[in-house]
């Protein structure tokens, strides 16, 4: 009986690392990976209402590493608010600053609804969603979600900011601020000052972030782009989860965790003469 | 309890073992107050019970059904056998809690907050790991009063638990931002100058990313 509770632990022991560690697509990650478990969208930002748009959304980065290697990689996504303040934004993660995503890179599709006071992500690769509701200090116009920003440290001083003026960018009129922060020689083992310099233009029309620019000598530079804005509504159906994917809903703790189907969403008022929810999630971001 | 003391203790309110009996029914009370912190604990509560929803998310992770059956099968044979002699359950008993005391000094040792300089609040274990350092991976960890005299050593865990990264720009007020979960190596958090314990470097850990629009990671959380 003993050898055989022994092969019976000893088997268990084998075989639960692979049991809790596989997933699809994806093993473990190595020095320097990351593993994509999940998403959880959009904290912070503001609820904007009355200025519908839609844009492409383009994330380049550029690094070079310490044997001379180039890496540059540019991620395409689609941004969408109607006037209503809901926002639907695409999201590819192949990498977060100096650790890479194994495998692909992962994607999620985000819809914020103020109306509904929900969000939702979308997983277009399993066709499921999760829905949460949305933070109660982001449920007015104007609202945002400040209380969960971290607080940068109050002896960190070295930080300028300076205004860079207006200019027009992918035809929006922007406001520019350069924020300079500066690791003095020493501070990280650095012989000589390293430079962080953070660059952002707002649009005060959009009421969104239209372009950034990141130069970090320890990461390489990262641009945002907003390019392609056209302000007119966008369409109803991009707010609203294809009934094709299955809810996830959960509570506290996944015990609680229950499965449903999507149920075909009520018309919108504003949704396009003979719009429905879409059958198949939005194509996915080129990268 | 003040404002500032809830926002430490709003992350344990979901965690039982966490916190004493009277500090919750105090973070409680005072939320019921005030509705600044009423807010700020939905907010974590809707934030925590989706990330806790991740798990399902892959739905392999779970054991095979195999594995479980045998598991099982495995308690319901030795059930009856153990209890036909107490002896043994008083000495394995004996062994597990020497076991648990010992894994628990252990861990008390490695995972200890650092003593508290001008920049310590204390308590969290994420902040007694993940305090911002040189990224100079190979030196040693920084004395706590070379530490405190460092700038980013002055970080603040917020009630939401993200410490930001070392030397990265705050996010604007008005700028959104994505929590990401992922697993990774625990040494990959030397590359944001977060300090590693060498010797645990292999070990995989889950950790919530804060990333800005820009796709750059801005604040960092170690989950449970």
């Amino acid at each position: 009986m003993r050898k055989r509770r022994l092969l019976i632990l000893a088997g268990l022991l084998a075989a639960a690392p692979q049991a809790f560690a596989q997933g699809p697509g994806a093993g473990l990650p190595g020095p320097g990976l990351a593993r994509v478990l999940g998403l959880e969208g959009m904290l912070g930002g503001k609820i904007v209402q009355g200025a519908p748009f839609s844009a492409q959304a383009t994330i380049d980065t550029a690094q070079t590493l310490v044997d001379g290697t180039h890496i540059n990689r540019t991620i395409t996504t689609m941004v969408y608010r109607d006037s209503q303040g809901r926002v639907r934004h695409e999201v590819t993660l192949s990498g977060f600053g100096p650790v890479q995503v194994s495998g692909q890179p992962a994607r999620f599709v985000v819809i914020s609804d103020p109306v509904a006071g929900v969000v939702y992500v979308l997983n277009p690769e399993r066709k499921t969603v999760r829905r949460m509701p949305l933070p109660p200090d982001r449920g007015a116009p104007g609202g945002n979600r400040g209380s969960v920003w971290p607080q940068k440290p109050a002896g960190e001083a070295s930080a300028q900011t300076e205004s860079l003026g207006t200019q027009t960018i992918s035809g929006v009129k922007a406001e520019g601020t350069r924020v300079t922060r500066t690791i003095p020689a020493g501070q990280i083992g650095n012989d000589k000052p390293v430079v962080v310099a953070v660059e952002r233009w707002y649009s005060p029309d959009l009421q969104v972030l239209v372009k950034s620019t990141r130069k970090d000598p320890r990461f390489g530079e990262t641009t945002f782009t907003l390019a392609n804005i056209q302000r007119q509504e966008p369409d109803a159906a991009l707010f609203q989860v294809p009934v094709d994917y299955t809810l996830r809903q959960g509570g506290r703790g996944a015990m609680r965790m229950r499965q449903e189907k999507m149920q075909p969403p009520p018309a919108a008022p504003n949704a396009p003469a003979g719009s429905a929810a879409p059958s198949e999630p939005p194509a996915p971001p080129s990268e | 309890m003040r404002c500032d003391e809830f926002g430490n203790a709003v992350h344990d309110l979901g965690r039982f073992a966490a916190l004493d009996r009277n500090t919750r029914e105090e973070a409680l009370a005072h939320a019921q107050s005030c509705n600044r912190c009423a807010a700020l604990k939905d907010a974590v509560e809707a934030l925590e019970a989706n990330l806790a929803s991740l798990a399902l998310e892959d739905e392999s992770s779970g054991p095979p059904e195999r594995v479980e059956a045998a598991l099982r099968a495995a308690f319901r044979a030795n059930r009856p056998r153990v209890l036909r002699t107490p002896w043994r359950t008083a000495w394995a008993w004996s062994l597990a809690t020497a076991a648990a005391l010992g894994i628990g000094v252990l861990a008390w040792q490695e995972w200890r907050p650092a003593p508290k300089g001008p920049a310590g609040k204390g308590g969290a274990p994420e902040e007694a790991n993940v305090q911002p350092a040189p990224a100079n991976h190979s030196a040693p960890q920084q004395p706590a009063a070379q530490a405190a005299a460092n700038p980013a050593s002055k970080s603040v865990l917020d009630a939401s638990g993200f410490l930001p990264l070392p030397y990265e720009a705050a996010p604007a007020a008005d700028e959104q931002a994505d929590v990401v979960r992922v697993k990774i190596a625990r040494g990959s958090l030397a590359a944001f100058g977060l300090p590693v314990d060498g010797e645990r470097a292999d070990e995989l850990i889950d950790v919530d990313f804060l990333v800005g629009q820009d796709g750059t990671p801005q604040a960092v959380r170690l989950r449970d």
